[in-house]
Formats: C-alpha cells, structure tokens, sequence
C-alpha cells in the first residue's frame, strides 16, 4: 500500500480500520517531501511543510484509541499560503509578508482542524494568487509533477503539486479567476471553486472579494465532498458566507446521467487558442455523456466574450483596494528611509511587492480613478450583472454546463512569465464562473499524446455543489 | 414644525466699501454609542490603554472581514428620523481609499452614493433663552455611516505612537445644506444636534473627547457695483468645540473679505482650500489646496452585503426615536404652563427633562416643581459638579416636598431644612418631617391658646397696638412661631393675632 498515492477519503477508511496510523501517514508525507527534495527538479510545492505535524498526528491517534470519532481525525491536509493557520506564516507568496505569522485560524482551516484534520504545510502560489503558473512567487516556481519542466499552474500551483505529487492527500487553494480548476486541470486532478458564499472567506488574505472563493484540490470526488461537509456552512465572520447546511456530501453517490439536460457554450468552442487535442479530448466528454441518456445541447452566451475583460476590471480594481492595507506600518517588511510616511509606503510597496502584483495595482487604481477612467469600474460591473444573469437562464434550461477548464495543457516554466497579456488568457475559459458566482468542478478527463494531463468543467447553478459532484462522481465510476 | 414658522436669516453685512453674505455648511461627525465597534465584536468606548480594545477585523489584519452591527445600522437609522430624513431601505457600504498609519487597511468604510439617510431637517431656535423660540430651518442633506480611525501621537524626533482603540467606532456623518447664515448659527447647529443626538442616546455628545467633530465649508457672496462675486470655499477641519466653531468661521470671513481685496480671488468650481482651526494663534491654517487633490477611487464594499432594511426594522427604529426636545418643550409649555426660560433650561438635557417631569405629574403643582428643580436642584448639581444620578434623592421627593408645603404641612422655611435633610439621608420628605415633629399646627384652638400667653405675657404691646401701632402685630406673631418651634401656621397666626388684639383693646 503506498499512503502517498492514497486518496484523502481512502486514508480515511484506513485510519477508522486500524490499518494506519496518522503519524504514519504524516511521516510518509514528509519523507516523500524530504526525498523529493534533493532530486535535480524537485516540486517546491510547499513553502513550509510543518515540523508539528507529527506531534498533531500523534495526539490524533491517541485520541482515536480513547475513542475519538471526529470525522477527519489524523488526515492530514496541505493549504495555500493565503489561507491563516493560527501560529503559521501567512505570506501570500510575497516578500511584503515576511516574518507575518497569523494571530487567528481561518474558518475554514479551523474547521477542518475542529474535524480533527491535521496541517501538514503551506504551498507556493503566485505573489498574492496573481498568475497562472507559480512564477510570480516570491519563493520561485513549483514544478508539475507530471513532467517537471512544465508549470503546475496557478495560482495554486503549489497546492496542486503536492496533491498530485504525493505529498498530501488533499489542499486547499483559493480562486478569483480559475486559480484552483487551472491547476487542477494542468496536474490532473479534481479542482472545485464552490459556489460564492458556499465557504467563509474569514482568515483567507483577500485578492478581489467579490470573486474569490477557497477551493479544494484532491484525486477523488469523495475527498472534495468529505472537505466541503465540514466547511461549509454560514460565518458570523464572513457576511458573505451562505447558510447551508452540506453535511450530506461526506457521502455521494454518482448521479443518473439520463435526461441530464447538459449546456456547451458555444463561444468557448470557436476559440481559435483551443488546443485541438483538448477539443478532442472534450467530445469524448460529450459522448459519454450522450450515451448514458444525456441531453447534449450546444447554446450561445453572447457575453461571454466579454468576461475576461470584465474580469480583470473587477478583480483588479478589488485588488488594489484589498492591497493597500501592505504599508509597513503594522506587520510585515517596512523599508523606511526616514524621510517620512509617504516615502515609507513607497520604499515598502516597491521593494514587497513583485512586478505582476505592482502592474495589477496600478491597472486597479486607474480603473478605480473617475479622475482616469471615467466609469470604467461601474461599466464592469453592469457587464457582470449581465453576465450572472445570462448564465443564471442557462441554468432555466440545463442543469449543467460543460466546457474545456483550460484551452491549452500546462506550458513549459519560463515560457509566458514574460508575457502577461498571455498569461491572462490561461483564464479564458474560468473567469465567467466567479464573475456568476456559480459553482465548478475541473475534472480530469484524459490525456493527451504527451501525456498532459486535460480538465474539463462541470459548472452548475448556485449551490450545485451536489449536483455536480454527483455527475463527476458517475464519470469517476465509470473508469 | 411648519415651514412657515421659520424665519429666514440671510443678511447682508458690510464692510467698509463692501457688502456680502455668509453662506455656511457643516459636516458633522459623531460617534455612535452602540455596545461593539462598527465591524467587529470589541468593545466601544473611549480610552483606556492604547492598543488594547482591537482585533483582527479592527487592526485590518490580512483576511480580516468586517461584519456590520446590527445596533449601528438601528442608531444611524433612529438618528435619521429624529432629523425628519427619509430613510434608504435599500443601502451599502463603500471603500474610500487614502493611505496614512492611522488608517489600518488604507481605505475607510463609508457610504458613497446611497447614504443611510437623505433629506432632513433640522431647526435651529435663534431666540435667547427667556424668549419664545425663532426657528430656523437648515436641511440636511445626508447622514451615511463610516468607521473611524485610530489616533497618531507624533512626538518630538524620530517617532510616532498610533492607537488603535478607536479605529473602527461607528460614526456618523451628517452632511447640512449649505443654510447658515453666520458663524452662530453654525455654532448653534452642531449644538442642536448635539441635545438631538444625545436625547435620542445616539451619542454621548462628549466634546473634549472628541464624540462630535464638526468640519465647516463656508464662503461668502460678495456685491460690488451692481456685480455678484463668490469667494472660494474655505472647508475648516475637525473642530470640536462651538466656541471654535465661532471663532473659526469669524476669523475665516475677515480673511476671505480681506484675500477679495488684494486678489480678488473669486470661486471656482472643484477649487477648494482645506484649513485647520489653530485654536491657541486663533487663526486659520492650511492644509492643502486643489492642487493637492485626492482621488479616493471609491468601490463598492465587497466584503459586506448591500444592506436591505425591513418595514419592521425601520418601525422600530422610528419607534425608539421618542419626544425631541422641541415637542418636549412644546408640550411642557402647553401642559405646566411654564415661563419660555423654565421650559429651555429643563429641557436641554434629557435627564433633567425626564427627572422633572416624574415630579411635576406626582405633583399638585409642577410650577413649584420648576422652581425646585430650577433653584434648588441645579444649584445643588453645579455647586457638587455632580448629576441627577449622583443624587440620593429621586423625583419623588421633589414632588413630595411641593406637595407638603402646597397642603401647609410645613413652611418654606422648613422645606429648605427638609430639602438640606434629603439631599444628606435620601430620606423622604414626609418621614423627615414626622420624625423631627415639623408638622405645621393648623389647629385654631391650639394657636389660639399660644396667642392668648403671647398677649399676656405683652401688655405692653396690647397699649402699643391700642395707640395705632400696627406693627406690634408682626413681633408678636414672630413670638407665636417662635413659641410653637416653627410650627404653627404663619397666615393662622397671624390671623388669630389680630383678632386676639382687637378683642382685647
């Protein structure tokens, strides 16, 4: 039995079983991380793994044999390096949060933690979740386990590379435009951006709050409903958080795929930058689902073009306000010429912040800026409104949207890190999903000739989550 | 109140080849008495040791998530019906960006485009307190809410200190049109808010501890020849006394007469100076000009949901708003037939208000009452720098003790002692009055008998009387009363006195 290859929902079997134990699951954990990294190319997925993880796994196995049975008792989890854990850094992938450890556990990690789940470590991540490949990590680029000359993507580059790699059996990343499904789909793995409001953004260090959502990345179904039944549910520290109740996804069943009503949008398929490969990769997706009695029908949403445009409006007119509380007064790096508060703020934020980040700030202020751009923000945020209410009739009519995660596989490190506009486009197809606010699950649907692992998205209506976990989880039998 | 009440103010002044208008608008900030902070759970309220009521949601701590107070939302809306607004029952929370240490995430929430509160009024009585009220009306033309920052300590050389305990107490902002005509009445706009605010318990109204700030845009309508000029607008920064609204205002229009004089400086739109008050030079400062302009890049709050407010929230909330001090007086006027001066002085603080009116309905006679409280009461108050509160009396006893002089149990002379007892024990006047045997003597058979040893004991002044010397029958009634210990009645005596001397010559 090799743990690392595990499952986090497997691992859960053994452990109520008797057959493991969680100090020995930790410690393979960590010797497979120890290993890795004296290879030539190692992942760098994680930042940090944790030193009190074998301590918190003795603790749980003692606890277990006096009878404990908290449902995620001695699992292990990995989560990205925005997410707080009481007592742990918290850096954002950034120099600007050197030496900032967190005084207070996000919800959602402390729930997990409440369960009797165990952190195992923080992962990599572009600089503030801005990127598609770990690149813009102040600590360098996590490599894709799949074939490590290759990005893992990103944002939560990291988080998919330990999970993928074995190093952890389950992380948490975070989305505001595809930053979970894009790695996911690149490392073949199960990627969920929950619907908005599904899980509490408290203690999750803010990129444009209006989109963003943690997600779970894992290699089971199961495993993403067992982490989404003890998360989710409303935050008296997050007023964005929804009151819903998801303890029944700790057990799912795969849906009946007949009469399933499935919407493909036609604008995503005209895209001239889809590799045919995933094209083809996507029909066979279709098929499947057509030959288990589903109702496959392609439908056009005009204003879908205009999503990634007004995407990057939004995301990063919220980012730069979410960014300007980084000024060295409080916590974190403060580069201070003495020559007065206006020259601190500058020395700090031009020497914490990297280029990717600095360039998104600027673009943000400018669009925030009546003075600059007149009421570009406010013409953003109509479009969305009419985006959320187009996919909302989509939703009317079909009970799930599928498309491509990705419109190519992971690219080679060092390839687009110089060419934003690029780099941007990794979003093309996961960007309108957060703007509708709507639930999605990456799924990895095949491979192409390379090799390289392909995802395809199960999008649903708010609050889907079960329904689409259902459906992945009859493709998921179906192997 | 009607309209039609209201007196118009705008007055043309002169000065020397000049004449001109002041035209004033204030913005107000006051800081809300709710239980919590705006966002987070710790506790409101003013000082204490620097750093020590904040949070991760107050410090601005990355991940950190503002939650709106529910109490705070109530107030600002109680707030906005007891200045007559409209209330938006569809609001929002926006960012408004600037970076200074005070300031924890670089952006403060505030409201932007749909204030809490819009179109209100607010009337301001001109008259002096001993006349009947001249009301003004000034408009108000929003209230939104907004958080407030913590404090910088700049000492001398290298550092500064900033505490945190005050960042993120809940503020309002009332916004008035530009409606005052003169640096009084801009003074007496923030004072009539202030007793507003504070009747409804919105605030404690606390000055010196900064609870009320009030910033002052003001310019001046200038006529030369026939042609019409416009100043520019000077806004005069957090001021937080009335005397230094006055004097501010004052100094600000002497030096905008005497800036269109040599530059002729006239108004543009988008221009305008921000000044501070310097209180000890007694002078305006400048702060920053246009050319210095801040663009505050507003955006929606997207961490806090649009606020929607329900028709049971909001009649709740117009529910707890309660008798302003202008209905009180209307209404104290009306029902105790009080002097223009009693009514203003016991209705300018709530307390006070609420402790007389308990003793004027216990009492047969709430003029007695004012007088009581008025004299008595305040006087004690002020000579202790105490509150109604610290005393050990309550309004019952006031009223009891009116009670006790208007049925002739006791003298005014005694009263006072009765009073004096009170203030000390807590006592109630009856129990004081049995125990030290006041009770005043009414029984005619019994200060008749006294008058009649009085008279025997005085022959003298029975032939002083007979010879017309009437004044002998004050000196002998004082020797009845002084034989009765005080206690027979004064007007029986005095009575039965005359009568005993006529009987007798």
């Amino acid at each position: 039995m090799n743990i690392c290859e595990m499952s986090f929902s497997g691992l859960k079997a053994k452990l109520e079983s008797g057959e493991l134990t969680s100090l020995e699951i930790v410690r393979s954990y960590r010797a497979a991380y120890e290993a890795d990294n004296l290879t030539s190319k190692p992942l760098k997925g994680y930042i940090e793994m944790y030193d009190s993880a074998e301590e918190a796994a003795r603790l749980a196995d003692e606890a277990r044999a006096a009878g404990d049975k908290r449902p995620l008792l001695g699992l292990p989890f990995a989560a990205k390096d925005n997410i707080s854990i009481k007592g742990k850094s918290c850096t954002c992938g950034s120099r600007i949060l050197q030496g900032y450890v967190a005084p207070y556990s996000a919800t959602v990690t402390s729930r997990l933690m409440a369960a009797g789940a165990i952190p195992l470590g923080r992962t990599n991540m572009d600089e503030f979740a801005m990127g598609s490949s770990t690149e813009y990590s102040a600590y360098g680029p996590s490599r894709n386990p799949v074939n490590r000359d290759l990005t893992p993507g990103g944002s939560s580059g990291g988080s998919a590379a330990v999970v993928a790699g074995g190093q952890a059996p389950l992380a948490l990343g975070t989305e505001t435009g595809g930053s979970v499904r894009l790695p996911a789909s690149y490392c073949g793995l199960y990627g969920l951006k929950p619907t908005y409001g599904t899980l509490s953004r408290s203690g999750v260090v803010a990129f444009g709050s209006s989109l963003d959502q943690v997600g779970i990345l894992s290699r089971s179904v199961d495993d993403i409903g067992l982490a989404l039944s003890v998360m989710a549910g409303k935050d008296p520290l997050d007023d964005t958080s929804a009151d819903l109740d998801l303890s029944s996804l700790a057990r799912l069943e795969g849906a009946d795929i007949q009469g399933l009503r499935v919407a493909l949008p036609e604008e995503f398929m005209r895209e001239k930058g889809l590799d045919p490969e995933i094209a083809a990769i996507f029909g066979t997706a279709c098929d499947w689902f057509r030959s288990r009695g589903a109702i496959v029908e392609t439908v056009s949403i005009p204003v879908l073009e205009a999503a990634i445009g007004c995407y990057y409006v939004i995301a990063l007119s919220e980012a730069a306000s979410n960014l300007s509380r980084f000024d060295g007064i409080r916590y974190g790096l403060r580069k201070d010429p003495g020559e007065g508060y206006d020259e601190l703020y500058v020395a700090t934020r031009s020497d914490g912040f990297g280029a990717e980040v600095k360039r998104r700030i600027v673009i943000g202020n400018y669009v925030l800026s009546t003075h600059f751009s007149g009421d570009c923000y406010k013409k953003g945020m109509s479009v969305r409104a009419r985006i959320q209410r187009d996919i909302g009739d989509v939703f009317g009519k079909y009970d799930i949207l599928l498309c491509p995660t990705s419109p190519t596989v992971a690219f080679p490190l060092g390839s687009k890190v110089d060419d934003p506009l690029a780099m941007y486009l990794s979003d093309l197809y996961t960007t309108f999903v957060n703007l509708a606010r709507i639930p999605s699950l990456s799924v990895p649907m095949g491979a192409t000739k390379a090799g390289l692992p392909v995802g395809v998205q199960i999008c649903g209506p708010h609050f889907g989550e079960e329904r689409i976990l259902k459906v992945a989880k009859a493709w998921e039998a179906s192997r | 109140m009607s309209d039609t009440r209201t007196i118009d103010t705008a007055k043309v002044h002169t000065d020397g080849d000049l004449s001109y208008e002041v035209i004033i608008g204030c913005e107000i900030h006051c800081e809300l008495l709710t239980p919590t902070k705006a966002f987070c759970a710790c506790e409101n309220r003013y000082g204490g040791m620097p750093n020590t009521r904040v949070c991760p949601v107050c410090l601005g701590l990355p991940g950190a998530m503002p939650i709106p107070s529910r109490e705070y939302i109530e107030l600002g809306a109680i707030a906005g019906y007891a200045l007559s607004c409209g209330i938006n029952k569809f609001t929002k929370f926006d960012r408004k960006h600037y970076f200074y240490p005070d300031l924890v995430k670089g952006y403060q929430i505030t409201q932007y485009d749909i204030p809490l509160c819009h179109d209100g009024i607010v009337m301001l009585n001109l008259a002096a307190a001993d006349e009947a009220p001249r009301l003004k009306k000034v408009r108000i033309e929003r209230i939104h809410l907004e958080e407030d920052v913590g404090k910088s300590l700049h000492v001398e050389g290298t550092h500064s200190y900033i505490d945190y305990n005050r960042s993120g107490v809940p503020l309002i902002e009332i916004v008035s049109k530009p409606d005052m005509s003169s640096p009084e009445e801009a003074a007496l706009f923030m004072q009539t808010l202030r007793e507003i605010l504070r009747y409804i318990g919105a605030t404690d109204g606390n000055l010196e501890e900064g609870s009320m700030r009030c910033d002052a845009n003001i310019n001046l309508k200038i006529f030369e020849n026939g042609k019409e000029f416009r100043t520019p607008i000077s806004e005069i920064k957090n001021m937080n006394s009335f005397k230094s609204i006055r004097e501010a205002c004052s100094y600000e229009i002497k030096r905008q007469l005497g800036e269109f004089r040599t530059d002729r400086q006239a108004y543009t739109a988008g221009f305008k100076r921000t000044l501070g008050w310097d209180e000890a030079k007694g002078e305006t400062v400048l702060q920053r000009t246009k050319n210095s302009f801040i663009d505050y890049r507003f955006v929606v709050e997207p961490d806090i949901r649009p606020v929607v407010l329900s028709d049971d929230f909001l009649a709740k909330a117009r529910a707890k708003v309660g008798e302003l001090p202008a209905e009180k007086r209307e209404r104290f006027r009306r029902e105790f037939g009080l002097s223009d001066f009693d009514v203003n002085t016991l209705t300018t603080e709530r307390e006070l208000a609420e402790w007389f009116e308990a003793a004027a309905k216990d009492s047969s006679d709430p003029k007695k009452v004012a007088n009581w409280v008025l004299a008595e009461v305040l006087a004690v108050l002020n000579e202790r720098g105490a509150s109604l509160a610290d005393l050990k009396i309550g309004p019952a006893h006031i009223a009891a003790l009116v009670n006790a002089l208007a049925k002739g149990t006791i003298t005014s002379r005694q009263a006072k002692d009765v009073f004096a007892e009170m203030l000390d024990t807590g006592s109630m006047p009856d129990a004081i009055i049995a125990a030290r045997g006041m009770a005043q003597v009414s029984d005619e058979g019994a200060i008749a008998a006294i008058v009649d040893q009085i008279l025997d004991e005085n022959p003298a002044a029975i032939v002083d009387f007979a010879k017309g010397k009437t004044n002998v029958v004050g000196w002998l009634t004082g020797q009845v009363m002084k034989k009765s210990r005080g206690q027979a009645n004064p007007a029986m005596a005095a009575d039965l006195v005359q009568k005993k001397l006529a009987e007798r010559r």
